[in-house]
C-alpha cells in the first residue's frame, strides 16, 4: 500500500464550499479537512470518509434549514402538494407516469439509435477531407472505380495528397492447421495513413513495404497465432501465396463503413491492378485542406472518358465525402430518411404521451379548483399558479425519466439485437446524452404542463369557491376532444404503416423472381476444389438427393461485372454496357430459369465457350428482332447469341432488372461457387454427404455453404430490421393511447356515477349504459380514422416509391387498421366502464 | 435576553477553556468528550453562527495550512455580553442544585 491519502473527497469539498454563502471563511470545509486528515491515519480511509460525508451530509441540511425563506417555504408546499397527488389518485398518476416513461423510453432508444447512425466513419481524423470516387454509368452510380485510375487521378489533380484503392478480398487462409475464411481487402500503401484505423503493432509507413505483407486485426490473429506475437509469422492465403504479418490493427469499430479482417498489398494484384481498367476497386482520396469541392468536382466529371481509351463510353466521375457514405446510398433510397422516420416516430411517441397527460390534469382540474381558488385568494399571482403547475409537469416528466432510464437498461439488449447494434446508454460520462435527457424532462415538462397550467390558472376564484367546482363543459373540453383525436389518427397512421410495410416485406419475398432459389446449397470453392470440380460435379450428381449442379463465379445476388458490349448492327456511337455473369454449365437449369428462346449452354457444341445468352432486357436493349444467331461481344470476346433467359431479379427489389449477360469465359478470374439444387427430404444428410465429399476431393478446403434464399433474404436485412422496429413502437404508440383512453373513461365513469346510477334505477341495461358512454369515444375514433386514412395512404405512397417493385396498398389494410384501433380503444374504455355500470345504483347514489 | 441552550452554554465554556486554541476542531473535540455523544459540525456551526449574530463571540482569522485545503483556522473568543449571558446561565444552574444537597459532591 502506498501512501494513505490526506485529502478528502474534492466532491465533498465542492459541496461544503457552498456554504460559504452562509459563513463566509470556510470553517467548515477546513475544520471538516483538517480532522479528516487524523482520522485518516488513526481509523483508515474507509472510516474516515464514512465520517467526512455524514458531516458534509449532516452540514448541507442543517445550513439549508437555516436559510428557509418564504420562497423555498412555498416550493416545499408546491413539492408536498405534487406529491400528495400523486398519492390520492394512483390510477392517473401511473397512467401518467408510465405513459410518459414508455414515450420517454422510446424516444431515448431511438435517439440513441440515430446517435449510432450519425456517428459513422467519423472516428477518422481526416474525417472531413475524405472522399470516395463514384462512377456514373447509364444513370447508375458505382461504388466500383477502374483499377487504373488512382493512379492517374492523383498525377493529375495537385488536389488529392493521398489516394488509396481499396478491394475487397475474401481469402481462406491457413497457418499450420488453422483454416479460416477471412473477409479483407486489397489496398494501397497509403491506405493507413488516410484512415484512422490505429496499428497495434506496426507502423503505417512500413507495414506494406514488401509485397507479401499482410496486416490483420487482433480479432484475426487472436485466431491464427493465440497469444503469440504474429509479427514475422507467415500466413498460406488463397491463392497459395506465402505472406508474412506485418502489423497489427485494432478491430475495425462497428460504426464503420468499411469492414475488414485484414489487409494486404495492392501490388499483389501484380501488373493488371495498374493498368487495367475494369471496375474493381473503390477509390478513397484524402483532398487538399482548401479545396473547393464543387469546382473540383467539375473538374473531374469527365476524368474516366478522357483516359480510358478503350471507348467512348459516357461515364461521369463524381466525388462523394465520407460523411455520406453511410446515410446516401448511390441510387434509390438513402438511409437517411428512415432516421427521419424513426425521429418522427419517436417524436409522436412523446407526444402521444404529453397528450395522456394534458387530457387528465385538464379533465381531472375540478378535483384541483378548490385548491387554486385557495391559494388565489390568499394572494397567489396567475404566475405563481402557472409555475407551480409547469414545476409540477417538469417534476412528474422527471420521475417518468427514472422510471424511462430503468426501462432503457431493460430492453436495451433486446433493442440492440432488433436493430443489430451495440448501443450503450452511458449517463454518467456523456455531456451529449445528459443534455438530451434534460432536454427530454423540459419538452416533456413543459409540452404536458403549459396548457393545464394556463387553463387552471384562469380560473375564477369567486367562481370556483362559491360552487365548490367547475362549470362542466369548461375546462378544455373541446381540446380535450381534438388532442385524442390526434392521438389517435398518430396511432392509426402508424398502425396503417407497420401492416404496409409487413405487407410490402411479404410481397419481396414470395414474388416470383424467375429464379428458384430453394433448397440450393452455394459451396464456397478454393483453388484445390475448383481444380477437382468436374470430377466433384460427376460424382455428387450421382446422389439420389442431390438434383442438378453448377458453378459460378459470384452469387446471383451481386452476379457480375459491369462491362461494354456490342452486337451486330449497333450503332458505333451508341455505347451501352451489361452486367457480365460467368457461370458453368447447367446453371440455369440448376436454378430453375427459364430460356425462353433459343437454348443453354450445353457441352455438346464445342464453341459454347464463346457464346452468349441474355436475359430479356439485355436482348430488349439490343432490339435485335431475332436475337438468336446474331453476333455479340463483350470487350473483343466476340461470339453469337445462343439463348434468351427470362428476366430474373438478381439484386434486390429496391432496383429494377437490368440488362445482364451470361457467357462460360472465365474472363474475370475462375468460378468461386458451387451451386447444389437438392431435394427436399434429409437436408442435413445431403449436406453431410456434401461436406464429405468435398473434403475427399480437396481436404485443404473449408467447407462452407449457405442456401440461396438465405443469400436473398439477406438483401432485405436491413429492411426487416427497420419494420421490427417500426412494429415495436407502433405498439408501444397504441399501448400509450389506449392507456390515456383509459384514463379518460375512468373519469368520466367517475363523473357521471350519479347519471350511471340513476339510469339503472330507471331500468337501463348494461348494455344501454356502455353504448352511451362509449359513444361519445366511438365518434372520436372515427373521426381520427377519415383523417388518418387519406394521411397515411399519402405518406405510405411515398415510401412504397422507393422500391421499384412494390405492393399494392389495398383497402383492407386501413379497415383492418382502423378496426384494430377502435377494438383495442373500446376493450380499454370497457374495462372501467362495465365496472361503473355493474356497480349499485345505491352505493353510486349515495356517494358524495 | 433569551436563555442559552445547553449546547450553547458547553461551546461557549469550552471557548474560554481553550483560551487561544478555541477553532472550530478543539472546539468540536472537546464539547464531543464532554457530552460523550457525537456532535457535528454541521450544529457547531450553526450554534457558532447563532452566538455570533447575538453577539456573545467574535471570531479572527488564523494561519493556514495545507491539511485545511488552503483555508484558515477560524478562532473564536468571548465577548463581554457573552460572559455575562453565560453567567447568567451558570447562576441559574447553580440556583437549580443549591437546594438540593443530595446532588452536592458526588
Amino acid at each position: 500500500m502506498g501512501r494513505p491519502k490526506l485529502h478528502p473527497p474534492k466532491l465533498g469539498q465542492k459541496l461544503l464550499s457552498f456554504l460559504a454563502h452562509y459563513e463566509s471563511e470556510y470553517s467548515v470545509s477546513g475544520d471538516c479537512g483538517e480532522e479528516y486528515r487524523e482520522r485518516v491515519q488513526e481509523d483508515g480511509r474507509h472510516r474516515a470518509l464514512l465520517w467526512y460525508w455524514g458531516q458534509v451530509v449532516y452540514a448541507l441540511a442543517a445550513y439549508s434549514k437555516l436559510s428557509t425563506s418564504i420562497g423555498a417555504a412555498m416550493l416545499k408546499n408546491y413539492i408536498k402538494i405534487t406529491w400528495r397527488n400523486i398519492r390520492n389518485n394512483k390510477i392517473y398518476s401511473f397512467i401518467n407516469i408510465m405513459g410518459l416513461a414508455v414515450g420517454m423510453a422510446c424516444c431515448i432508444l431511438i435517439l440513441l439509435w440515430i446517435q449510432d447512425e450519425l456517428s459513422f466513419d467519423k472516428f477518422h481524423e481526416n474525417y472531413s477531407a475524405l472522399y470516395r470516387t463514384i462512377p456514373e454509368l447509364q444513370d447508375t452510380k458505382f461504388s466500383s472505380n477502374p483499377l487504373a485510375l488512382a493512379a492517374v487521378f492523383k498525377e493529375q489533380y495537385p488536389e488529392v495528397r493521398q489516394i488509396t484503392r481499396f478491394c475487397f478480398r475474401y481469402w481462406l487462409m491457413k497457418y499450420g492447421d488453422k483454416i479460416y475464411n477471412e473477409s479483407g481487402a486489397l489496398v494501397d500503401d497509403d491506405f493507413l495513413k488516410m484512415f484512422t484505423f490505429p496499428l497495434i503493432k506496426g507502423t503505417p509507413e512500413t507495414v506494406f513495404a514488401s509485397r507479401e505483407s499482410i496486416v490483420l486485426t487482433e480479432r484475426a490473429a487472436a485466431k491464427y497465432f493465440g497469444n503469440q506475437d504474429p509479427i514475422g509469422k507467415s500466413l498460406l492465403s488463397n491463392n497459395d501465396i506465402e505472406l508474412i504479418v506485418t502489423g497489427v490493427l485494432k478491430d475495425v469499430p462497428k460504426n464503420s463503413h468499411l469492414q475488414f479482417d485484414f489487409l494486404a498489398s495492392m501490388r499483389l494484384m501484380g501488373g493488371r491492378g495498374d493498368t487495367s481498367w475494369s471496375y474493381e476497386a473503390r477509390t478513397y482520396a484524402l483532398l487538399e485542406k482548401n479545396v473547393s469541392i464543387r469546382d473540383f468536382a467539375d473538374k473531374i466529371s469527365g476524368f474516366i472518358m478522357e483516359h480510358d481509351k478503350r471507348t467512348n463510353q459516357k461515364v461521369v466521375l463524381h466525388i462523394q465525402p465520407l460523411s455520406k457514405v453511410h446515410l446516401y446510398s448511390l441510387n434509390g433510397t438513402d438511409p437517411i430518411l428512415y432516421v427521419y422516420i424513426f425521429l418522427t416516430i419517436a417524436i409522436a411517441v412523446l407526444i402521444i404521451a404529453c397528450i395522456n397527460f394534458i387530457n387528465l390534469t385538464t379533465a381531472r382540474s375540478n378535483t384541483r379548483a378548490k385548491e387554486i381558488g385557495m391559494r388565489k385568494v390568499v394572494g397567489a399571482e396567475r404566475a405563481d399558479i402557472i409555475r407551480q403547475f409547469i414545476g409540477e409537469s417538469i417534476l412528474l416528466s422527471a420521475m417518468a425519466l427514472l422510471v424511462a432510464l430503468g426501462l432503457v437498461y431493460l430492453f436495451l439488449p433486446a433493442f440492440n439485437n432488433l436493430a443489430e447494434k451495440q448501443l450503450t446508454l452511458n449517463i454518467a460520462g456523456n455531456v451529449s446524452t445528459l443534455l438530451l435527457l434534460s432536454g427530454i424532462i423540459l419538452f416533456t415538462g413543459l409540452a404536458s404542463g403549459s396548457y393545464p397550467a394556463f387553463m387552471l390558472s384562469s380560473f375564477r376564484p369567486t367562481n370556483i369557491l362559491k360552487r365548490g367546482k367547475l362549470q362542466s363543459g369548461s375546462g378544455g373540453f373541446v381540446l380535450r376532444k381534438i388532442l385524442v383525436v390526434s392521438q389517435f389518427t398518430a396511432t392509426i397512421v402508424l398502425i396503417i404503416g407497420t401492416i404496409v410495410m409487413y405487407k410490402q416485406l411479404n410481397y419481396i419475398r414470395n414474388k416470383d423472381i424467375g429464379l428458384d432459389r430453394d433448397h440450393v446449397v452455394a459451396i464456397s470453392m478454393n483453388r484445390e476444389l475448383r481444380e477437382a470440380y468436374r470430377s466433384f460435379k460427376n460424382e455428387i450428381k450421382q446422389h439420389p438427393n442431390v438434383i442438378n449442379v453448377t458453378a459460378a463465379r459470384r452469387l446471383p445476388t451481386n452476379i457480375g461485372h459491369i462491362n461494354p458490349v456490342y452486337w451486330e448492327g449497333k450503332g458505333p456511337e451508341d455505347y451501352v454496357t451489361m452486367t457480365d455473369a460467368s457461370i458453368d454449365y447447367d446453371y440455369f437449369e440448376t436454378l430453375g430459369m427459364q430460356i425462353i428462346q433459343g437454348r443453354s449452354f450445353s457441352e455438346e457444341y464445342a464453341t459454347d465457350p464463346e457464346n452468349y445468352v441474355l436475359n430479356e432486357e439485355a436482348a430488349k436493349i439490343t432490339g435485335l428482332e431475332s436475337p438468336i444467331g446474331k453476333m455479340f461481344s463483350c470487350w473483343e470476346d466476340e461470339g453469337i447469341i445462343i439463348g434468351i433467359v427470362k428476366n430474373f431479379h438478381a439484386i434486390s427489389l429496391h432496383n429494377e432488372i437490368g440488362p445482364v449477360i451470361f457467357t462460360l469465359s472465365q474472363r474475370h478470374g475462375s468460378h468461386s461457387y458451387i451451386f447444389v439444387k437438392i431435394r427436399p427430404n434429409d437436408i442435413s444428410g445431403t449436406i453431410a454427404y456434401l461436406d464429405k465429399k468435398a473434403a475427399e476431393f480437396a481436404p485443404n478446403n473449408l467447407f462452407e455453404y449457405s442456401f440461396l434464399d438465405d443469400e436473398f433474404n439477406r438483401q432485405y436485412g436491413n429492411d426487416q430490421r427497420r419494420g421490427e422496429i417500426y412494429k415495436s413502437f407502433t405498439f408501444l404508440a397504441i399501448f400509450i393511447s389506449c392507456l390515456g383512453l383509459f384514463g379518460m373513461a375512468s373519469f368520466t365513469a367517475e363523473q357521471r356515477t350519479k347519471e350511471i346510477g340513476i339510469r339503472k334505477v330507471l331500468g337501463a341495461s348494461m348494455t344501454n349504459i356502455i353504448a352511451l358512454i362509449s359513444k361519445d369515444f366511438l365518434v372520436l375514433l372515427f373521426i381520427s380514422n377519415v383523417i388518418a386514412w387519406p394521411l397515411a395512404y399519402y405518406f405510405m405512397d411515398k415510401l412504397l416509391n422507393n422500391y421499384a417493385y412494390r405492393t399494392s396498398i389495398t383497402a383492407w389494410v386501413f379497415i383492418v387498421s382502423g378496426m384494430m384501433a377502435i377494438l383495442v380503444a373500446l376493450l380499454a374504455i370497457c374495462i372501467k366502464i362495465v365496472k361503473a355500470a355493474h356497480a349499485n345504483p345505491v352505493d353510486s347514489l349515495r356517494y358524495e | 435576553m433569551k436563555e442559552l441552550t445547553l449546547l450553547e452554554q458547553m461551546i461557549l465554556a469550552a471557548i474560554i477553556a481553550l483560551k487561544e486554541g478555541a477553532y472550530g476542531v478543539s472546539i468540536r473535540k472537546r464539547v464531543e468528550k464532554l457530552t460523550g455523544k457525537r456532535l457535528m459540525y454541521g450544529t457547531l456551526y450553526n450554534a457558532l453562527d447563532q452566538l455570533l449574530r447575538k453577539g456573545y463571540v467574535t471570531k479572527t482569522k488564523g494561519t493556514t495550512s495545507s491539511a485545511r485545503g488552503g483555508r484558515p483556522r477560524i478562532y473564536y473568543a468571548l465577548t463581554s455580553v457573552g460572559m455575562s449571558a453565560l453567567r447568567v446561565s451558570y447562576n441559574l444552574h447553580c440556583a437549580i442544585w443549591e437546594s438540593i444537597p443530595e446532588f452536592h459532591g458526588n
